[in-house]
């Protein structure tokens, strides 16, 4: 369980959280909405220990994460697999090398193991044959689909979503939202994903949060959000907010 | 966003280059060691960079010979073009241009490697995986640069006193047996030791700022331009002042007559 408390965050004059408070429960798909630049992606970062907040506890099972050295952050990001927003796959490396990069890091596997753990993931994700392939020569969703191959190597128990369908033709959308939903239903991993596009949020939420001002608006399931008479949710969902 | 005084970003890029010399000589030396990738950043930074150091070096002996040979022709000291040859190499020249040349070549190509990664998030990445990127990027760049460039220096050294050999025996006169006595026997160790500990700080200097100023990037591709800049400018100027004040020192402590 993931839980954020009173959060602050300010970048230089511009305060971007301002006391939020958000928990994600268990084997939950928690997708955050949100307007573009209102500190989504930097919640996820937070959750990481990529940053840190100025003031707030965020607790990791039961671990406060501001207590712990960068060292003991680094053991506890292995419960985490983050898809960043264009990937950030490492373009020195191919696509196997990608994906291998975790388990060469963090396991005693053999090559052999790591060659077959590769081809399993990539298969995960729809990207059997690649593995020779440099990012360069992927597709912006491709890209994707290998970077999250790379944040399920390690099998963590927390997917985290950096915009996952942004930019990304419906077709190609909808093919990661079934695997957004793939992760969770076969390995029961807990999910937060980040994005202002409402359409792909249903498909994948069990429960939605919006962030406006710096604190969470309101949560609740996909009814739940539909229904709801907050006058900025309903702008949001009826796509009245522009970016 | 606040306006930053010159004076304060100083103070703040000298704290955040000191804080990276500390980390990336304290994780450099924990496991795992990446040796591959340190082997690899010496192939990209010295072998790679042999062609652009011998021909900065040849050209600058043969150069050094030419003048000289004209202006100590005027006093009958034309034979000693070699002592002037050498002693200048050794101590300043090869040194300095060595540095130099490898500033722009490999600490732009640092700058504009880490700060590509850091726009992309790949640096975030990173750390999402549990690497340390200061273990994983900066200091196999700092090991390799402070290995390769004082050999590349030596290498430098003796590529430009053959070039003023070449120089000597075609166009001066002065014949092989003399340019070889008058550089041999009036190099002495404080001279090999003052061309050695040089380019070890250089290093530290191309490879420290390269990283740091990668690092520090923001504003996507401009940012990884400018940042790239910055690097070169910061790092040469250093260069020559911390060549003048090392210099000094090294006279000293060297008790130099």
């Amino acid at each position: 369980m993931i839980e954020l408390l009173d959060i602050h965050k300010s970048f230089d004059e511009k305060q971007v959280l301002k006391g939020l408070t958000l928990s994600v429960i268990k084997g939950e798909t928690l997708v955050v909405l949100g307007r573009s630049g209102c500190g989504k992606s930097v919640l996820l970062k937070l959750i990481l220990g990529l940053m840190k907040q100025d003031s707030g506890r965020i607790i990791i099972d039961g671990e406060d994460i501001s207590q712990i050295s960068e060292e003991g952050m680094r053991k506890l990001r292995k419960k985490f697999g983050m898809l960043f927003q264009g990937g950030a796959l490492f373009d020195s490396l191919t696509v196997a090398e990608n994906v291998a990069y975790p388990l060469e890091e963090h396991t005693k596997m053999t090559r052999t193991g790591i060659e077959e753990k590769v081809v399993e993931k990539l298969a995960l994700v729809e990207m059997e044959g690649t593995e020779d392939l440099t990012p360069s020569e992927l597709s912006g969703g491709m890209r994707k689909r290998v970077a999250l191959a790379r944040a399920i190597a390690l099998e963590p128990e927390y997917i985290l979503y950096d915009e996952p369908t942004t930019g990304l033709d419906p077709i190609t959308a909808e093919r990661i939202n079934r695997l957004i939903k793939r992760m969770q239903a076969r390995f029961g991993v807990t999910s937060i994903v980040v994005t202002h596009e409402i359409y792909n949020a249903y498909m994948i939420a069990d429960r939605l949060a919006m962030i406006h001002k710096g604190r969470i608006l309101t949560s609740g399931t996909v009814e739940e959000i539909k229904k709801t008479e907050i006058p900025f949710v309903r702008k949001f969902i009826s796509n009245q907010v522009g970016e | 966003m606040k306006e930053e005084g010159v004076f304060f970003r100083f103070l703040k890029t000298l704290y955040g280059l000191g804080e990276l010399f500390m980390k990336s000589l304290r994780y450099g030396v924990k496991k795992p060691l990446y040796l591959r990738d340190i082997l690899e950043q010496m192939d990209s930074i010295g072998v790679n960079s042999l062609p652009i150091v011998f021909l900065t070096t040849l050209f600058t002996g043969m150069v050094l010979a030419l003048q000289s040979g004209v202006v100590m022709a005027r006093f009958g000291a034309k034979m000693y073009v070699g002592t002037l040859v050498s002693t200048s190499m050794i101590r300043e020249m090869g040194p300095v241009l060595v540095a130099l040349m490898v500033a722009g070549r490999v600490g732009a190509g640092i700058t504009a490697e880490i700060g590509s990664m850091k726009v992309t998030e790949q640096i975030d990445a990173l750390r999402a995986l549990g690497t340390n990127p200061i273990k994983k990027l900066v200091a196999p760049r700092v090991m390799a640069t402070v290995i390769m460039l004082p050999i590349l220096t030596v290498i430098g050294d003796i590529v430009g006193i053959l070039g003023g050999w070449l120089i000597s025996l075609w166009s001066l006169g002065i014949t092989t047996s003399i340019y070889r006595h008058t550089v041999l026997d009036v190099v002495t160790m404080d001279d090999i030791l003052t061309g050695v500990i040089k380019p070890i700080v250089f290093g530290f200097i191309i490879s420290l700022v390269g990283c740091y100023m990668g690092l520090t990037t923001s504003g996507g591709t401009k940012g990884v331009g400018s940042s790239t800049t910055k690097s070169v400018v910061v790092s040469s100027i250093s260069i020559l002042i911390v060549d003048f004040f090392l210099g000094k020192l090294l006279l000293a402590f060297l008790a130099y007559t």
